[in-house]
Parts: structure tokens; sequence; C-alpha cells
């Protein structure tokens, strides 16, 4: 029997279509990041998170980010947290910074993060996201937790070209790979690695 | 129809799923057939309503929706919960 060796949410899903000379759409599996869900407990947990990494968790959809450590507004006291440092202790880094003012529940195994870009991302986003993602409403450090196509999607701009990230639940990796393929291949969609 | 949530915005009714009425008050335990109504007996409202709608699409919170029942006109949308507003 092989080793056991981790395999990133969207291994094996991401396949390039449609027209391959001048690509609408690249896609690319962000691996290796820590993520968490944390619910604030009391009221000076953010002055707990800004002293640990210089930043403030936002109270509405929006993400803020320090580089390498990103609080992106999922609910009222809830945030994904997101860490380019790899997954490694990250649970456990954020529940020692937030003692008792937070709860921290590791999600670096359960969420899949794809980076998505390209001129005609948003003319492909426009097609299954239920919210307005024009450049007047939804801008960089915006998020949105909705549904396309029935599937659970945590979306958040990174600036204005536009780049966008997602977190999708790792049981519907495939379901949204299949949705954003389609979705993309009249543009063209290519893969990056 | 459109739920104006207010963490995230204006969304479709898909991402909602709806409770109920948010008037009832649950009565004591041993309040007897009181409690029975509470469970059971509601009032088909034909006009304005409120009511309980939990965005579990989205930010998972749970709201009080003000809506005609025939138009579906919303009038106000608030947390639910006191604590939530911060």
């Amino acid at each position: 029997m092989g080793k056991l060796a981790p395999r990133s949410a969207f291994a094996g899903l991401l396949h390039s279509a449609g027209p391959s000379a001048a690509p609408g759409v690249l896609v690319r599996e962000e691996t290796g990041l820590g993520l968490a869900t944390v619910f604030a407990r009391a009221p000076y947990f953010p002055r707990l998170v800004q002293s640990a990494y210089g930043i403030i968790p936002p109270e509405t959809s929006q993400v803020v980010s320090n580089g390498a450590v990103a609080f992106i507004g999922t609910g009222p006291g809830k945030w994904l947290a997101l860490s380019r440092n790899g997954a490694a202790g990250w649970r456990d880094e954020l529940a020692t910074a937030l003692g008792v003012t937070g709860s921290v529940i590791d999600q670096s195994d359960g969420f899949g993060v794809l980076r998505v870009s390209g001129e005609k991302v948003r003319a492909t986003f426009e097609k299954g996201f239920p919210v307005d993602l024009h450049p007047s409403v939804f801008k960089p450090r915006s998020v949105a937790v909705t549904l396309v196509a029935h599937i659970g999607v945590t979306l958040w701009q990174i600036d204005d070209a536009p780049t966008y990230e997602l977190a999708i639940a790792r049981s519907f990796a495939g379901s949204f790979a299949h949705w954003l393929t389609s979705s993309a291949a009249e543009f063209g969609l290519r893969v990056e690695v | 129809m459109r739920i104006d949530c207010p963490f995230c915005g204006s969304r479709e009714i898909v991402e909602f799923s709806y409770l109920g009425d948010a008037g009832v008050q649950r009565p004591a335990p041993d309040a007897g057939s009181v409690f029975t109504d509470y469970v059971y007996l509601r009032d088909n409202v034909a006009g304005r309503h409120r009511e309980y709608w939990y965005h579990g699409s989205g930010c998972h919170s749970w709201l009080v929706v003000e809506r005609d029942t025939r138009s579906h006109e919303i009038f106000s949308v608030d947390y639910a919960h006191r604590e939530t507003v911060r």
C-alpha cells in the first residue's frame, strides 16, 4: 500500500476548456492555506486580533488583510480567518491569540479555495452568482456568502483586475468545478498551477 | 421576492428559510392548553405579518421580517436576536 499524502480539494477536478488562444478566465487553486471559522465571544475580541495581526476584523461583509492573514466577514460576529503561512498550527495559533474571546474551528481541510481572474471573469460569475458584481457595488475587499447553482460559496474580491477568491466546501468542489468549466467555456478557461 | 438582509444586502428568497409567526410568545411549561395553542394555532393573516426568516445560505442570521402576505411588500427587516446588533 502506498503512503498517504495530503490531496487538495480541487486536485484533478479543474480542466481547461473552450478557446485556448486568449482565455477569458484564469483559475488556480490556492493550496496550503490555513482556514478557520472564528466567532467573537467577547467585546475585546477585535483588540486581540489587532494586537496579534495588526488588523481589525471587519463588522460588515468585507475582508481585511495584512498580506499574510485575512479576516473575511461572513456574518455578524463571524469570520473566515485565512492564513497564507500554511495550515499547520493555524487553528492553535488563533485559539492562543484569541483565548476566551473567540471560538475557532479549523477548516483548512474543509474548504477548497480558488483564485479566479481574467477579462471575462465577471461575465462568467454573472451566470451563477445571484449578487450584484458590478464594480460600482462589489469592489476590492467586498465579500458575499451566497449560492451558485445551489452550492454554497464564499466570494471575496482581491483587486480591480478583477481578481476574486472563493471558498467552497470540499465535498462540493467537483460540482463547482463543473459549473465553472461549463460557464467559462465560451470565453476560454485556463487552469494555472 | 427579495429580502434586504441587514448584513448581506438584498438577496433572493431561495437563500432564506421561513419559520413562521414572530409574534407568538412561548408560555410557561405548565400553562396547559395555552401551550397547545402556542404550538398549533396560527392566524392566517391577510396583510401585514411579522415573521421569522433564516438566512441559511448567507450569513446564517435569524431575521424578523414585516411583510404584507398579499403583495409580498416588505416593510422592515431586523435581526431577530438583540445581541446580534453590537
